[in-house]
C-alpha cells in the first residue's frame, strides 16, 4: 500500500490528499449539521405537549362558554358553536391516555378524560333540559357541569404545569447536550485539522526532502566532489526520474574525467620518454663530438695507411687497416640513426677481426644467426658493446680457452639476441647493480667507441618502453656470462623488406 | 562507544516517537469525543426517557384522600397503601397531590368519583356532606373505605383505624403519668380537638380521656381548632399559651400537625419544662423532641398498616363482595 502510494506521481498524490481532506471536512460538516439539526428538532418538540393542552383548554372553555350563552340567550349561534366545540373536545379527549399507569401524566390524562366524558354528558343534559324548558333541572345540571368544568380546568392546568416542568427539564437537558455536541464538534474539527496538517506535512516533506538532498548533491558536484554518497531514495515519481538522471550524469562525468586523466597521463609519459631519449642522444652526440676529431683524422690516416699497404703489397696490413677504418666509419655514420641487425653483425665481425689482430690470438667467436631476421631495424650500436664486454671482462686473461657466442633467433613474435661467453662471469652483487643501472665499474661506460653497456641498456629501455629488453645472467664468478636482448618484431622494428 | 549514539536518538527513532505521540493525541481526542458523546446520550436517555420511565400498567385505580397528604404521617399511610397496591396490581393515587390548588377532602372525594376510580380510601370527618358523597360513590359502584376517622352512618364498606375510645384511654393514661410527675394540686390539661366536626372521632377520643381522668382533680378543657382555615393550629396554640391566667400544664394533641405546632410554639416562647406535650404520631421531628424531653410522650398508630389494610380490604371487597366492617390498628406509646 505504502509502496503503491510512493509509486504515484507527486501530482496524483497531491490531488488524492486534497480530495481526501476536502471529503473528510465536508463529511464532518454534514455530520455536525445533521447532529445539531436533530438536537434542535428535538428541542422544538419539547413544548408540543403544552401546546396541545392549551388547545384542549381553549376548546373546553368554548364548550362551557357557548353552553352558558345558550342558556342565557338561547341563540342558535351559541347552540351551533356549542355543538362544534362539543364535538371537537370529544375528539381531543379521545387522544388522551385511558390506561392506569404509575406515570403521573398518564394518570392525570385518564382522569381528565373520564371527567370530561361525564362533563360532556352533563352539558348535553343541561342543553336538553333548557330545550325542554325544565328550569329546575337545567339549573341543577348547569351547576354540576360548572363544578365539573372547574375540576377539569384545575386538572388540565395542573397537568400543563407538570408537563411544563418536565419539558423545561428536558429543554435544559437538551440544551446541555447541545453544549456537549458543540464541544464534540469543535474537537472533531480539531482532529480533522490536525490529521490534515499531519498528512500535508508528511507529503510536503516527502516531496521537498529528496529535492533538498538532490540540491545538496548538486552543490557537492559543483564544488568538484564527485564521490558523493547518494542516499536519495529512488521513487517512481518526478523526483525519482530527476534523481536517476542526475545519478547517470555524475557517473558519466566521472567516467569521462577518468578517461581524460588517463590519456593525459599517457601523453605526459610519452613526452617524458622523448625528452629522456633526446638527453641520451645529446649525451652520445657530445661524446661523439669530443671524439670526432680523432676518428676523422684517424679515418683519413687509416685510408692513407691502406693505400701505403697496397703499394707495399702488404695485404694483411691493408686489410687490417681497412677493417679498422670501416669500424670507425660505422661509428661516425650510424650514431645518430637506427640500424639493421645485419649492419650490427658486420660491425661485430670487424671488431672481432681487429681485436684478434690486436691481441695476436684467434678469438673463438661463434655466430648462429637466423638469416631471415637480418633486416630487422634496431637502435644502432647495441651488439658491439656486449661483445666488447664479453671480450674485455669475460674471456681475456683466463686460464681456459675463451669462447664468445652470438645467437640471433626468433621466439614467437620476438627476436632473441644472446651474447654468451664462458669467461670470468659476474658476481651476483655486481650483476644486481648493473641491472639497476648503477654499474660501479667505469669500464661499462668507457668502451672502445665511447658507448658503454649502460648506454645500451638505457636506450633499449626507452626505445622499446620495456625494462626487460636486455638481461644479463651469470651463475657466478668463473661461470661465464649471458646477455640477452629481446626485441618484439611487430612493434617497431620492421624494415621495408622484412615480412 | 560514542556517547552521542546513546543520547541522541536516530532520526528514524525520533520520527517513530513523534508519530506515536501524534497517534496517542488523536486517540485521546477520539476517546474524549466518544466519552462525551456517550455521556450526552446517557444524559438524554436518563433525563428524557426516565421522565417517562418504565411505565407500569395497573388494572385498578384507587384514590387515597386524607388530610395533610404530604406530611410524614400522610406519606407513611400512602407508602403502605402504594406498596400493597403494587403487590395487587392496583395503582393507589395520593389524590390531590398533583393538583396545583389545595382541595378539601369533600371536593377531592367528588373529583375522585368523577374520575371514575375503582375504589376510594378516605379520612372521613363524619359530617353530612361527606356522608352524602360517600353514599353517592357507593351508588356509582365505587366502594369507600374510611381510615383514621370514620363516617359510621355512611355506606362505607369498612373502617380501618384505631378504636377511638381506646385511643382516648391511652391518652388518659399518659396524662395521669405526667400529672403524677408534676406534683401539683390543680393540673390544667388542654385537649386540641377539631372544630365544626360533627364527628365524632375526636369526641370519642375526648370521652375516652375524660373517662380515664374521672376520679382525678384535673381541669380538662377541650379546645376546638378550625381545620377549614389555614394556619389555625399554630394560632390557636399561641393563644392558649399566651393566656397568662389559664396557661395549661399539659397540651394533648390528637394529630401530627398539632403536635409539631405545639412543640414549636413552646420552644419559641421558651416554655420548655413549663408545659408538657402529649403528642400524636412519631415522625423524625417528634422523635427528636421526645429525645430532648420537649414532648413528653406520643401516641403512635401503625400508619403503614392502615394504608396496607385499606387497600387489601377494598381489593377483597371488589373480588369477594364481603368484608369485615372494622379493621382495628394497634396503638403504641413512645416516651
Amino acid at each position: 500500500m505504502v509502496q503503491k502510494i510512493k509509486d504515484m506521481s507527486i501530482g496524483t498524490r497531491l490531488i488524492i490528499l486534497f480530495f481526501i481532506i476536502t471529503s473528510v471536512t465536508y463529511g464532518v460538516n454534514i455530520y455536525m449539521y445533521w447532529n445539531i439539526n436533530k438536537s434542535i428538532t428535538t428541542i422544538d418538540y419539547v413544548y408540543v405537549s403544552n401546546a396541545d393542552l392549551n388547545v384542549l383548554t381553549n376548546t373546553l372553555e368554548n364548550v362551557q362558554r357557548y353552553m352558558y350563552e345558550y342558556l342565557n340567550t338561547k341563540s342558535s349561534d351559541a347552540l351551533k358553536n356549542y355543538y362544534l366545540n362539543h364535538e371537537k373536545y370529544n375528539e381531543l379527549i379521545y387522544d388522551l391516555n385511558e390506561t392506569i399507569t404509575d406515570n403521573e401524566i398518564d394518570l392525570m390524562e385518564r382522569k381528565i378524560r373520564t371527567m370530561s366524558l361525564e362533563y360532556l354528558d352533563l352539558t348535553n343534559e343541561t342543553i336538553q333540559a333548557k330545550r325542554g324548558r325544565n328550569i329546575e333541572k337545567y339549573n341543577k345540571y348547569y351547576e354540576e357541569a360548572s363544578q365539573m368544568y372547574s375540576y377539569i380546568s384545575t386538572n388540565i392546568y395542573s397537568l400543563n404545569n407538570e408537563q411544563f416542568e418536565r419539558n423545561s427539564n428536558n429543554y435544559y437537558t437538551l440544551l446541555e447536550s447541545l453544549k456537549y455536541l458543540e464541544i464534540i464538534n469543535v474537537m472533531i474539527l480539531l482532529i480533522v485539522g490536525l490529521v490534515s496538517m499531519f498528512l500535508i506535512t508528511i507529503l510536503t516533506k516527502n516531496i521537498t526532502k529528496p529535492l533538498k538532498k538532490l540540491a545538496n548533491s548538486a552543490n557537492e558536484v559543483a564544488r568538484g566532489n564527485f564521490n558523493i554518497e547518494f542516499d536519495v531514495p529512488i521513487s517512481n515519481d518526478e523526483i525519482g526520474i530527476v534523481t536517476v538522471a542526475f545519478k547517470k550524469m555524475i557517473i558519466n562525468i566521472q567516467k569521462y574525467i577518468k578517461q581524460i586523466k588517463e590519456s593525459m597521463e599517457y601523453e605526459a609519459k610519452l613526452k617524458e620518454n622523448e625528452l629522456l631519449m633526446k638527453n641520451l642522444l645529446k649525451d652520445a652526440q657530445l661524446k661523439y663530438l669530443q671524439a670526432q676529431i680523432n676518428p676523422h683524422f684517424l679515418f683519413n690516416t687509416l685510408n692513407a695507411g691502406v693505400q701505403l699497404a697496397i703499394i707495399e703489397d702488404a695485404e694483411q696490413t691493408g686489410l687490417f687497416i681497412e677493417k679498422t677504418a670501416e669500424f670507425f666509419r660505422y661509428n661516425i655514420n650510424k650514431i645518430n640513426e637506427d640500424s639493421t641487425l645485419e649492419d650490427e653483425i658486420n660491425l661485430v665481425d670487424n671488431y672481432i677481426y681487429i681485436m684478434s689482430i690486436r691481441l695476436f690470438q684467434d678469438i673463438n667467436f661463434i655466430k648462429n644467426v637466423d638469416e631471415s631476421l637480418l633486416k630487422i631495424r634496431v637502435p644502432s650500436m647495441i651488439l658491439q658493446p656486449p661483445i666488447e664486454n664479453a671480450l674485455n671482462y669475460g674471456i681475456r686473461d683466463i686460464d681456459w680457452e675463451g669462447r664468445i657466442e652470438l645467437n640471433i633467433y626468433r621466439e614467437g613474435n620476438n627476436v632473441c639476441i644472446s651474447v654468451i661467453d664462458n669467461g670470468r662471469g659476474i658476481s651476483k652483487e655486481v650483476l644486481d647493480d648493473i641491472m639497476k643501472g648503477e654499474p660501479k665499474e667505469a669500464d661499462l661506460e668507457k668502451n672502445s667507441n665511447g658507448i658503454g653497456l649502460k648506454n645500451v641498456i638505457s636506450r633499449l629501455k626507452l626505445y622499446f618502453d620495456n625494462d626487460n629488453v636486455l638481461k644479463i645472467y651469470s651463475d657466478g664468478e668463473g661461470k661465464g656470462t649471458r646477455v640477452t636482448i629481446t626485441i618484439p618484431i611487430d612493434k617497431y622494428v620492421m624494415t621495408d623488406n622484412f615480412t | 562507544m560514542n556517547t552521542n549514539d546513546i543520547k541522541k536518538p536516530s532520526i528514524n527513532k525520533r520520527k517513530l516517537i513523534s508519530f506515536i505521540v501524534f497517534l496517542f493525541s488523536i486517540l485521546l481526542l477520539f476517546s474524549i469525543i466518544f466519552g462525551m458523546n456517550y455521556y450526552r446520550k446517557q444524559l438524554i436517555d436518563r433525563e428524557l426517557n426516565n421522565s417517562q420511565g418504565d411505565t407500569k400498567y395497573y388494572s385498578k385505580h384507587f384514590a387515597l384522600i386524607i388530610e395533610n397528604l404530604d406530611s410524614p404521617f400522610g406519606e407513611s399511610i400512602y407508602g403502605g397503601a402504594r406498596a400493597k397496591g403494587d403487590e395487587l396490581g392496583i395503582y393507589v393515587e395520593n389524590f390531590g397531590e398533583n393538583l396545583h390548588f389545595p382541595y378539601s377532602i369533600k371536593e377531592r372525594l367528588k373529583m375522585a368519583i368523577a374520575s371514575g376510580v375503582h375504589g376510594i380510601i378516605i379520612q372521613a370527618n363524619g359530617d353530612d356532606e361527606t356522608t352524602k358523597y360517600i353514599n353517592q360513590a357507593t351508588a356509582a359502584g365505587i366502594p369507600v373505605v374510611t381510615v383514621l376517622e370514620d363516617a359510621p352512618i355512611s355506606e362505607r364498606i369498612s373502617f380501618v383505624g384505631a378504636n377511638q375510645y381506646q385511643l382516648g384511654k391511652y391518652y388518659g393514661n399518659q396524662i395521669l403519668k405526667s400529672v403524677s410527675l408534676l406534683n401539683k394540686e390543680q393540673t390544667r390539661v388542654v385537649v386540641l380537638l377539631g372544630a365544626n366536626e360533627k364527628n365524632k372521632g375526636s369526641d370519642i377520643i375526648f370521652t375516652g380521656i375524660k373517662d380515664s381522668l374521672a376520679k382525678e382533680t384535673i381541669e380538662l378543657e377541650p379546645v376546638a381548632i378550625d381545620r377549614q382555615s389555614a394556619f389555625s393550629s399554630e394560632e390557636t396554640i399561641h393563644k392558649i399559651i399566651m393566656d397568662k391566667d389559664k396557661t395549661p400544664d399539659i397540651i394533648v394533641c390528637l394529630n401530627q400537625a398539632d403536635t409539631i405546632s405545639a412543640y414549636q410554639t413552646i420552644v419559641d416562647y421558651n416554655m420548655v419544662g413549663d408545659i408538657d406535650i402529649i403528642g400524636y404520631y412519631n415522625s423524625e421531628v417528634i422523635q427528636l423532641a421526645i429525645e430532648k424531653n420537649i414532648i413528653d410522650s406520643t401516641i403512635v398508630i401503625d400508619t403503614k398498616q392502615i394504608g396496607e389494610y385499606s387497600v387489601k380490604i377494598l381489593d377483597e371487597y371488589l373480588t369477594f363482595g364481603m368484608i369485615s366492617e372494622y379493621i382495628p390498628i394497634s396503638i403504641d406509646i413512645v416516651e
